[in-house]
């Protein structure tokens, strides 16, 4: 027998892996009833490489197996169609030439496994490298870019005034945050490198059920972390299930309603901003009138979806079917620091929105310190922030009213199964939720939202539970950052003797703020610390909108914007106000990510009253700044 | 013995780890605690951009301790971390004569100048920090 190589044979499977792929992709558009002749040539063309390959490392079955397809195909091809009736066989064939080209790999991989592969060629179109290096490269480049910071920080204040100096920094900052995102581009891949089986998938499970469905899959080549593509993977195929066996419907029902017998299912993906959107929409009947008349009244549908598909109760009936899962799959999600929409017309069909980060290595979470420790909560679980002024109790454990709920109350501290000394009087605390479950946790203090780069605890700690891992402070400490779901999972007993005081309540009107900025999660953050330190507060999207607000609505004592925004900017928002006759000494704080010069100076010109960086942005800072403002 | 140790004091008590395992020795930082960690874990550190476990080497041993003093930073088996002693006293070989001792974490342990020194097992220290991590 001839002495054949692993890299040989790893390039034979993986060569014969992709013309399976299209294989089938092609199979599957001859069943849409495409114009045949170039799918079928195609499918031929690549059952005879996958024959030839296999006979030329010497694995007998599959080089069968590829023949006999490859012999219906030629007869396809001179009749120049081919028979729909073929194409299920065919699609089965295929799976036995998948399976044997992998038994017949492995077997005859296994024989010469001793021999050491050798160096790869010299020209290679793509570099092949271990993630943990690039884990360790975006390690050592998130520990620069704090660096940096800190050197800001001490030679910012010694520096000022020299242009030359503080141009240098800035430039660095740039840099590193060029770097940075090079590097997170590293860990990317496109969605189309875990959606291949899924057409296939779709057709199939249609077919189970006595319906016909395609999937049409866009922006396949959107990016996004491998940690997060392999983590939805599995829910996406759930939703597509959900999709086929409860939003499509039967093929006579679809004619009757007008619409085409076979269903179609839309798996697109794009960047929204920092986000990843990946969507599952079909054209079916959608959810009933009822639950659209439910989501309205009570908040998302996919609360209500979620929910329902929890409850066994009959007159939820086939609804609870559309939510079966979702609630696994929205918990999913929001462990990579994700959320779950839906939008559903009835008779139309339904769009799941699976809103993602596009890196799993940076995470957004909302610090708390608890005995001088700062811990992170990932932002999409975060629903407001609170001041515990009442403490309820139901069954002897505390609850904290809120919206009309009583909800589970608990020290962080012995949540996690800490000692700490006692909370102050009045503490904060943030109102966790997913779908099903929501609860308060309270802690000494807020510190105010930061971006993290994750790193695992690993190793010694791999076996401590509710954690996501942790993140590295600007002054080089350590936050643990939880994990919501972990929480969430509690019993409420676990936050037992939470000795939380009452406090006097608030006299007096409180004073109105308007928060400007584009992103939700920032304006409810901002909003939710706000609200607890007493303040009214309204918000806007963008410029534009504050300012409408600002000219027809209430009258504010304070705007805190952001400097990026879409229509009207934070530039623009100050200089409108400034040379409006009626409000032109509102005070205006902007506040920013960058922390240059430059738009500290332009934003000291246009008249802002202050200038807060959302790095050093912390709940202390910020309030004192507001005070100072609306005090004065 | 041919190869060199790091000797290190708890309390009165004096160990040595083989300098093979330990990959630096660092000065004492703020250590994060993370509850539900084994008694013996003092928490984590930030080591330049690795987050990395600290493990009380006192507690581990069962001996009484006085303030820490210095973090070693070992490997052992497929784990590290740091053990946080009081003193790290020298670097250098160790005389040859091995006595067996009846301890999980020991593999002997050998008399220099008079005092006995236990010879650590580091993948042993490290494995039951993260056996008794596990919750």
């Amino acid at each position: 027998m001839i002495e054949i190589d692993r890299e040989t044979l790893e390039i034979a499977r993986d060569e014969a892996h992709d013309c399976l792929q299209r294989i089938e992709a092609n199979l599957l558009t001859l069943e849409g009833g495409a114009p045949s002749a170039e799918p079928i040539d195609a499918v031929f063309r690549d059952a005879h490489s996958v024959k030839g390959a296999a006979a030329m490392v010497g694995w007998t079955a599959t080089a069968a197996i590829a023949r006999d397809m490859e012999d219906e195909l030629e007869e396809a091809r001179s009749a120049g169609r081919l028979d729909p009736q073929r194409i299920g066989p065919l699609l089965k064939a295929s799976d036995d030439l998948r399976r044997a080209v992998d038994e017949e790999f492995a077997s005859t991989s296994e024989v010469d496994s001793p021999s050491p592969s050798p160096s790869p060629p010299e020209a290679q179109r793509s570099l092949r490298v271990d993630p943990a290096k690039v884990d360790r490269m975006l390690d050592a480049v998130g520990e620069t870019v704090l660096h940096h910071r800190r050197l800001e920080h001490i030679v910012g204040e010694r520096i000022a005034g020299d242009e030359l100096a503080g141009g240098e920094l800035d430039r660095g900052e740039r840099l590193l945050e060029e770097l940075q995102e090079a590097v997170i581009g590293m860990r990317t891949l496109p969605l189309a490198s875990v959606t291949a089986a899924f057409p296939r998938a779709v057709r199939d499970m249609a077919a189970a059920e006595g319906k016909q469905a395609e999937l049409a899959i866009l922006g396949g080549d959107t990016q996004l972390d491998r940690a997060i593509l392999s983590g939805i993977a599995d829910p996406v195929v759930h939703l597509l299930r959900n999709a086929v066996a409860h939003g499509i419907e039967p093929p006579d029902e679809r004619e009757r309603v007008g619409k085409d017998a076979r269903g179609r299912l839309e798996l697109r993906a794009e960047q929204r901003g920092g986000l990843v959107a990946v969507e599952v929409a079909d054209d079916g009947r959608g959810v009933s009138p009822e639950l659209l008349e439910r989501a309205a009244e009570h908040g998302s549908l996919a609360d209500i979806l979620a929910t329902a598909g929890m409850s066994t109760a009959v007159e939820v009936g086939e609804l609870a079917g559309r939510g079966v899962g979702l609630d696994a799959v929205k918990v999913h999600v929001e462990s990579l620091g994700g959320s779950v929409e839906v939008r559903s017309e009835v008779g139309t069909g339904t769009t799941v929105t699976l809103l993602l980060p596009v890196t799993l290595a940076v995470i957004n979470v909302l610090l708390c310190e608890r005995d001088g420790q700062a811990y992170g909560l990932p932002v999409p679980s975060v629903r407001e922030i609170v001041t515990v002024d009442e403490v309820a109790s139901l069954a002897a454990q505390p609850r904290f009213v809120h919206r009309g709920e009583a909800l589970p109350l608990g020290d962080l501290a012995t949540l996690l199964g800490a000692v700490a000394p006692e909370l102050p009087r009045r503490p904060p605390a943030v109102v966790l939720a997913s779908a099903t479950r929501a609860m308060v946790v309270a802690c000494d203090r807020v510190l105010g939202d930061r971006e993290l780069v994750v790193k695992s605890l690993g190793g010694v700690l791999s076996g401590v539970s509710g954690y996501l891992g942790a993140g590295v402070l600007e002054d080089g400490r350590v936050a643990l950052i939880l994990d919501p779901n972990r929480l969430l999972d509690l019993p409420a007993a676990a936050g037992g003797d939470a000795e939380i005081v009452p406090a006097p309540p608030e006299t007096g009107p409180a004073p109105l703020v308007l928060v400007v900025d584009d992103q939700f999660s920032v304006r409810r953050l901002q909003s939710s610390i706000l609200e607890a330190a007493g303040y009214r507060v309204d918000t806007a999207k963008h410029g534009r909108e504050a300012l409408q607000k600002i000219v027809s609505g209430p009258e504010f004592d304070l705007v805190l914007t952001d400097m990026q925004m879409p229509e009207m900017d934070g530039l623009e928002l100050l200089r409108a106000i400034r040379e409006n006759g009626e409000h032109e000494s509102l005070p205006v704080a902007i506040v920013t990510s960058k922390a240059s010069e430059d738009d500290r100076r332009r934003g000291a010109e246009a008249g802002a009253d202050a200038y807060i960086v959302k790095q050093e942005f912390n709940q202390q800072a910020l309030l004192e700044t507001i005070e100072r403002l609306v005090g004065g | 013995m041919s190869e060199d140790h790091v000797r290190l004091r708890v309390g009165r008590e004096h160990y040595a780890a083989p300098v093979g395992g330990v990959r630096e020795i660092s000065p004492l930082v703020d250590i994060t605690a993370v509850p539900g960690a084994a008694a013996g874990v003092l928490g984590v550190w930030n080591l330049r951009g690795d987050v990395v476990a600290a493990i009380d080497l006192a507690v581990m041993l069962g001996v009484a301790s006085g303030p820490a003093g210095r973090i070693v930073v070992v490997e052992g088996g497929d784990l590290h971390a740091g053990l946080v002693v009081e003193e790290v006293v020298d670097v250098g070989p160790l005389p040859g004569r091995v006595d067996p001792v009846e301890h999980p974490h020991l593999t002997g342990s050998v008399l220099a100048d008079d005092t006995p020194v236990g010879l650590l097992d580091l993948e042993s220290v490290l494995e039951a920090a993260r056996a008794g991590s596990s919750r």
